[in-house]
């Protein structure tokens, strides 16, 4: 219920909605407010009773030996069974109807959300003539986002930023900080408070910035130290520069594949990125290890954030909900990215040092605070898995 | 972007259609129930309105818990069938015996 009470009231920490977020009508209102009940209802009506079907009441009755058996043997299973099926296509069609909902609404204000944009010219974007994308970011639509990433009809086109930026706030349905969306960026601070407590960056790097959620959190922390933020799309990269001037944050953003970017090698004192590596590649991985690593001056300190579901540890329909997820809300790299051993590519790309745990989500920093880095997962959004390593 | 509709139903032609429409139109029903809830509202305050007024009037805290609730209310009704029969499934051990593996169908 209080998840979403922040979403409609529509506001920032300090009660009011940043400039740059489009505001729908009374009746478009209404549809947002029901595609995240149709999303609580396939949380919590049906995806908790499968949980309990599989793993409570099928997974015990397995033999010793089926229950070696892959989880795609019980999904293949599974598919005999309408109920299954059904909740696999609601669970698609809201996504589908999400999208639309508000694909409408940014498409209405569009005009005024560009100018709006133009209004403050706070922070920079450097975009990349003829600039090509990682195939992994532009062979699918990730999220079956209309678009991707990467749709700009160029000039002053922020749509893809606009549409990402209001369907975050329903799509985590308030659990990552309500309309700002930035309880992972608070959350990578709190690492930084807890494990490098020294650490004063003066130049700072977010790879996969997307509209600057996480940025403008980190920025927030470090106000005396640059901020250098990229990612693929023009249109994303437009919106998220002038949601973080309208949030007051300076963010310089430009266009650039985090596996080789134009940065001096060690210009930076913090790298990071925030559920990035999940929307890669095995190929990438390493890359982007690497280019953390070269990036970073002797001292500096590199935080990779990710979803906490480790394919290692997760029960039977733990696996089944990342096999949708991977298949049908195109996230083909969700269980690539939570089998990948992040710290020992870590190691490989010349850290010598790697921590790795799950990070207490949390909605506001607080350098005194202990204890919140655990070798153990909770559960989704309470948490978030970190891979760190100081260069 | 080279995305496609998954189909689910691949042995029943046009049933993820129908679904997908199902879930479209109960959200116009739940926005129209919504309409009609701010109409209420208005109304009771005894003070002419007109389209406008509906179209720019906002919930406080309050009405948009209420509101929600009445959201997931009516979408517990549309769709109460699939939460039957998951119902059903947590009771039926010969399903959980087929789907474990231990009994071949």
């Amino acid at each position: 219920m209080t998840a979403s009470r922040a979403l409609h009231t529509g506001e920032t920490s300090d009660g009011r909605p940043h400039a740059m977020m489009p505001l729908g009508t009374h009746d478009e209102d209404a549809r947002f407010g029901y595609v995240v009940a149709l999303k609580e209802f396939l949380l919590r009506g049906l995806d908790r009773r499968f949980q309990q079907l599989i793993d409570e009441r099928v997974m015990p009755r397995a033999s010793e030996a089926s229950r070696q058996t892959d989880f795609r043997d019980v999904e293949r299973r599974l598919r005999d069974f309408g109920v299954y099926r059904t909740w696999q296509a609601l669970t698609y069609d809201a996504q589908e109807l999400m999208w639309r909902y508000v694909n409408e609404c940014v498409d209405r204000q569009h005009d005024d959300l560009a100018s709006r944009a133009d209004s403050d010219a706070t922070g920079s974007v450097r975009l990349t003539p003829n600039f090509s994308a990682p195939t992994y970011l532009t062979a699918i639509d990730i999220h079956c986002m209309p678009g991707g990433y990467a749709a700009d009809r160029g000039e002053r086109d922020v749509f893809q930023g606009a549409v990402f930026d209001k369907a975050a706030a329903l799509y985590h349905m308030g659990r990552n900080g309500g309309q700002l969306n930035d309880v992972r960026g608070h959350t990578i601070v709190q690492h930084l408070h807890e494990r490098y407590p020294d650490l004063r960056p003066t130049r700072i790097l977010d790879m996969g910035c997307t509209v600057g959620h996480s940025t403008v959190a980190i920025a927030s922390a470090f106000p005396d130290a640059e901020c250098q933020a990229i990612d693929i799309g023009g249109a994303l990269l437009r919106y998220a520069r002038a949601r973080a001037a309208a949030l007051g944050v300076a963010v310089h953003f430009s266009q650039q594949n985090a596996e080789q970017t134009d940065f001096a090698a060690g210009s930076f004192d913090l790298v990071v990125s925030s559920a990035m590596l999940h929307e890669t590649s095995h190929k990438a991985l390493p890359r982007i290890m690497d280019e953390s690593r070269r990036l970073l001056r002797p001292g500096g300190v590199m935080v990779h954030l990710e979803v906490p579901l480790r394919m290692n540890f997760g029960s039977t329909w733990t696996k089944i909900r990342g096999h949708y997820e991977a298949n049908f809300n195109n996230e083909p790299f969700w269980i690539g990215a939570q089998s990948a051993d992040l710290p020992a590519l870590a190691r490989a790309a010349g850290f010598a040092t790697v921590e790795s745990g799950f990070q207490d989500a949390v909605r506001a920093p607080d350098p005194s605070r202990t204890g919140g880095f655990k070798p153990d997962a909770g559960p989704v959004h309470t948490c978030w898995y970190i891979v760190s390593a100081r260069a | 972007m080279t995305d496609h509709r998954p189909t689910f139903f691949e042995d029943q032609p046009g049933t993820d259609r129908l679904l997908a429409m199902i879930v479209a139109l109960t959200g116009e029903v739940s926005a129209l129930r919504e309409r009609l809830d701010t109409h209420e509202r208005l109304a009771s305050t005894h003070v002419a309105f007109d389209r406008a007024t509906v179209d720019t009037w906002r919930a406080d805290a309050a009405a948009a818990m209420e509101r929600h609730a009445d959201r997931q209310a009516l979408i517990e009704r549309v769709f109460s069938g699939v939460v039957a029969e998951l119902d059903a499934l947590l009771t039926d051990e010969r399903a959980q015996d087929r789907l474990s593996g231990a009994e071949k169908s």
